[in-house]
């Protein structure tokens, strides 16, 4: 290596000392290598030597440890406090609410042991995805697929359905959907080839979730994947025709539909039991009976305390008549519990919880960031609206968790992950350089 | 005629804005071109020109993307955003404001005509 080379090697190593966030060190050193030819080649065409003028040029940089210190303060990582403080508002909710649980009902006694275990494992989660690179999911997406995909059809083997579902692959749907926003940005600039695969991929964890009986989970995956890929198709990620890329994906998914409504409407046992799910007072005994309890319950719910129900339900204590209340209806339990002004104060603060994570999903600049962060807003969100919509008895009951507040280790875990990921995106958005 | 640098600290950001509202440049010809315009009155070091770029990237002011040199490796460009024409009113105003008032001081009282 010649003296020239070394100087400007010396001058950037001095630089990049100062410069905590490692990430960025290539990208500087190659910006200022280029300028500092640029400036030789000018002191050369002066007349200089080489060696001289490399000297002019690096003078002409400053000094390297203050411009290292200068450009360290460009690069900090940054704290989303609002969204942190929310997160584990709702985590402490969470808590309160088990607590109360396992001292109403001795059938539940073990709910609030049960979360003081799984609560710190949500922890780390969140801690893990928070302060590690997430841009693993990019560079690893068709491995972590594969994975994920393989470790999911071996449970079929191991564990057992329960009521003929599989349970967990709720929770499989959910780690999808970020890897699939990490596929999505691996076929990017692929063209409408790029397009078809991320279809083929979806649809291979599609079937899994239909093979499950697990239907909810295959309505979330569905309409996150969806959301996702006319997202990117609509950046220009593909770098195709939007219209084309769009109908792409749209065709085949009303044509699905099409046959599906058919399907339904074809058998009159079938086209009951789907307008029992909007009218649960056809089947006031059966199907729709528990839509029915629900409604009774929020439906006469006090601003604090007891729902004042009527007839054979009056003065029963929600715990009492409401299956999994902690489970899949905890809102509708607080409802009818604690009374109605608790159960809006924590519909609200979801909602703003809400509005801060899309919020800082769009102020990130780099297209990956964007695309993985607003993939695991969209599973929290689909999430709690169909939780909360269901707890409110206006559309038919299923299993869902509400993130970090109901009762699951599982659960708990896997939305502590998606918001560790949100954040981990948010905290690097000065590191983690890559234009639109 | 050499002048304060600390003279020029307070608007360097103004003037980076300035250039990129004309055409996007990166910036060795950022500090070619305002030498070229003052007159060699503003020489800008570089090493204080890039954390002042990275820093109005990050506040969303400016963008920056690559562009393919044939034979170089490729070049990092920026443009001004909207948001940062706005800002670079905010600073013309600012200064106008400060310019006015310095030379209402220093053209003392012949100035304001007494």
């Amino acid at each position: 290596m010649s003296e020239c080379n070394l100087l400007v090697k010396e001058f950037l190593n001095i630089t990049c000392e100062e410069i905590k966030a490692k990430r960025v060190h290539k990208q500087i050193v190659n910006e200022l290598s280029d300028h500092i030819e640029e400036q030789t080649q000018y002191y050369i065409k002066q007349g200089f030597d080489e060696l001289t003028a490399t000297k002019k040029a690096l003078e002409q940089m400053g000094n390297p440890t203050i411009v290292g210190k200068e450009l360290n303060k460009a690069h900090q990582p940054k704290t989303e406090w609002s969204i942190i403080v929310l997160t584990f508002t709702l985590v402490i909710i969470g808590g309160f609410i088990q607590y109360f649980v396992s001292r109403a009902n001795s059938y539940n006694s073990h709910a609030f042991f049960r979360f003081l275990i799984y609560a710190p494992i949500g922890l780390i989660a969140f801690f893990c995805a928070y302060f590690f690179d997430y841009t693993i999911i990019k560079i690893y997406s068709k491995l972590l697929y594969s994975a994920l995909f393989i470790s999911t059809i071996i449970g079929f083997v191991f564990i057992n359905r329960i009521n003929g579902t599989y349970l967990y692959v709720y929770y499989s749907a959910i780690l999808f959907i970020p890897i699939f926003a990490g596929i999505v940005y691996s076929l990017r600039e692929k063209g409408y080839f790029g397009i078809i695969l991320c279809g083929i991929l979806y649809g291979g964890v599609a079937i899994l979730c239909l093979f499950s009986v697990r239907t909810i989970a295959f309505l979330l995956l569905s309409i996150s994947c969806l959301a996702i890929l006319t997202f990117a198709i609509n950046k220009g990620y593909f770098k195709c025709n939007k219209r084309i890329g769009l109908s792409i994906i749209y065709t085949p998914i009303f044509l699905i539909l099409i046959l599906s409504v058919y399907y339904i409407l074809s058998a009159g046992h079938r086209r009951e039991r789907f307008a029992t799910m909007f009218n649960p007072e056809n089947d006031p005994m059966g199907a729709g009976y528990l839509s029915l309890l629900i409604r009774e319950l929020v439906g006469n719910s006090q601003p604090f305390g007891l729902s004042q129900l009527k007839g054979s339900l009056a003065n029963m204590k929600a715990e009492l008549i409401l299956p999994a209340y902690n489970t899949d209806f905890i809102l509708t339990f607080v409802f009818a519990r604690f009374g109605y002004i608790f159960g809006v104060i924590i519909i609200a603060l979801f909602i703003v919880f809400l509005a801060r994570i899309f919020t800082s999903v769009l102020k990130q600049k780099n297209k990956f960031g964007v695309l993985i962060s607003f993939s695991a807003c969209l599973a929290i969100t689909i999430q709690f609206a169909l939780y909360t919509l269901s707890n409110l008895g206006i559309i038919a009951t299923f299993s869902v968790t509400l993130p970090f507040i109901s009762y699951g280790g599982l659960g708990f875990i896997t939305n502590m992950l998606l918001i560790g990921i949100v954040l981990s995106v948010y905290r690097n958005s000065n590191i983690i350089m890559e234009s639109l | 005629m050499k002048i304060d640098k600390s003279l020029l600290t307070g608007s360097t950001t103004m003037l980076i804005l300035k250039l990129l509202e004309q055409s996007d440049m990166y910036g060795y010809q950022m500090i070619e071109e305002l030498e070229k315009r003052s007159q060699n009155v503003f020489t800008l070091k570089a090493g204080t020109l890039y954390p002042i770029l990275h820093t109005l990237e990050q506040e969303g002011r400016i963008e920056s993307y690559t562009k393919e040199i044939p034979s170089k490796r490729p070049r990092k460009y920026y443009m001004i955003t909207k948001n940062g024409r706005k800002l670079l009113d905010e600073k013309k105003a600012e200064w106008q404001f400060y310019a006015t008032a310095v030379n209402q001081v220093l053209g003392g009282e012949g100035y304001v005509g007494v």
